[in-house]
């Protein structure tokens, strides 16, 4: 029976460290100080940076905390806005796989950047989308973009665990 | 899982193109899978609801929830589900089966079956949950502790495990079902010498694409 259970816990340790971070995370980005802490600085990071971006595409762009504005349209960005749950999917599935630290480091950075990035292009674009094409405002919003976050999560995942981590020799 | 950065970069455009392809389709399905899933929640609503009052009924891209207690007036708000939104994630579970690469045609239809299956059910559920609570926003069930785990627990859905699931569902199925005899064999440790060198070599070079695995699954199946 011990030798079961010891040879079952390497297999099914992984899962419960990625159903464990994943409940942790979430319940910890739900709180007040994370909130006030983490997620609405985030949001107003990307409605700065958005604003930015847009200025840039030469789209008059207006921001008034995580409120962007261009003609004939405004988004409240909010913490789910923000891919931060995603980010938390993504960091739980890092820490879940066997690898060592400084490789699981290497992810960390890599895979949050990208998806923090793709989530700031997701912003810009739903800007546009909202502005010339309102009636698929939602469908892009809340179908298009949510898909895409969470398949380019899955890709750096994979491109992580494919790429920079290595064998352990025995 | 795939050979090279190259076969990772063709399945991403495999996906987003058949992403786009079959995204107009899910507007054509809704309705029919809306009643669907009505008609299934219906049947667990028969055997759980004592004495019987609330019936789903699937309503274009909607799920209404028709109560035969409270009769209906002119003006008055239906409560319900936007089905479109909260079960779309069928579409990325498609989009990931179709996309995979490297997949005989009958396992792919194998893992399409199960995965649609399981969220079907996973569907089902959601909607006899919500319909406990849902209609009932402001009842004194909802700040208790259960009330309370209800609430983390459907917020938590629609956050994470809405997109999630059809992931997990993916990569189960793929590993288990889409795999060729040669890569169960190399698994559960019966890796042939050569094979077992060719993905040593790979690892110390720290590529792992050299892997001996990876190469024998693109040889041995087909699209």
């Amino acid at each position: 029976m011990r030798r079961l259970i010891a040879s079952v816990i390497p297999l099914v340790r992984p899962y419960l460290v990625f159903v464990v971070c994943i409940l942790s995370f979430y319940t910890l980005l739900r709180t007040s100080i994370l909130r006030t802490y983490v997620a609405e600085p985030l949001a107003l990071a990307f409605a700065a940076a958005g604003g930015f971006l847009l200025n840039l595409l030469s789209f008059k762009a207006t921001v008034s905390g995580t409120l962007l504005q261009v003609e004939g349209f405004a988004a409240q960005i909010d913490d789910v806005c923000t891919g931060i749950f995603v980010v938390a999917i993504y960091v739980s599935a890092v820490l879940a796989y066997p690898s060592r630290a400084g490789e699981k480091l290497k992810g960390l950075l890599m895979g949050a950047s990208a998806i923090l990035g793709l989530n700031l292009i997701r912003v810009v674009t739903l800007m546009y989308v909202g502005r010339y094409l309102p009636q698929f405002f939602e469908t892009a919003h809340l179908l298009v973009w949510q898909s895409l976050i969470i398949f380019s999560a899955l890709l750096v995942w994979i491109y992580w665990t494919e790429r920079f981590i290595r064998v352990r020799e025995h | 899982m795939f050979e090279n950065t190259k076969a990772l970069l063709i399945f991403a455009v495999r996906f987003f193109l058949i992403f786009f392809f079959i995204l107009p389709l899910w507007f054509l399905i809704t309705p029919a899978y809306n009643r669907l899933l009505a008609s299934g929640a219906n049947v667990l609503l028969a055997q759980i609801e004592h004495p019987r009052v609330t019936t789903l009924v699937g309503w274009e891209r909607n799920i209404a929830i028709v109560r035969s207690d409270i009769p209906f007036r002119r003006g008055r708000r239906i409560q319900g589900f936007t089905g479109y939104l909260t079960h779309f994630n069928l579409m990325l579970l498609a989009a990931l089966v179709l996309a995979s690469r490297q997949i005989a045609w009958r396992h792919r239809i194998k893992v399409l079956g199960i995965g649609l299956g399981l969220l079907y059910i996973l569907h089902v559920l959601y909607l006899l949950v919500g319909v406990e609570f849902f209609q009932h926003p402001q009842s004194p069930d909802l700040e208790t502790s259960v009330g309370n785990i209800y609430v983390w627990g459907v917020n938590f859905y629609l956050s994470i495990a809405s997109q999630l699931f059809p992931v997990l569902i993916w990569m189960a199925l793929y590993r288990r079902i889409a795999r060729t005899p040669e890569q169960k064999v190399q698994s559960s440790g019966g890796a042939t010498l050569p094979e077992a060198e060719r993905v040593t070599e790979g690892a110390g070079n720290g590529d792992k694409s050299a892997g001996g695995e990876k190469e024998s699954r693109s040889d041995l199946t087909s699209e």
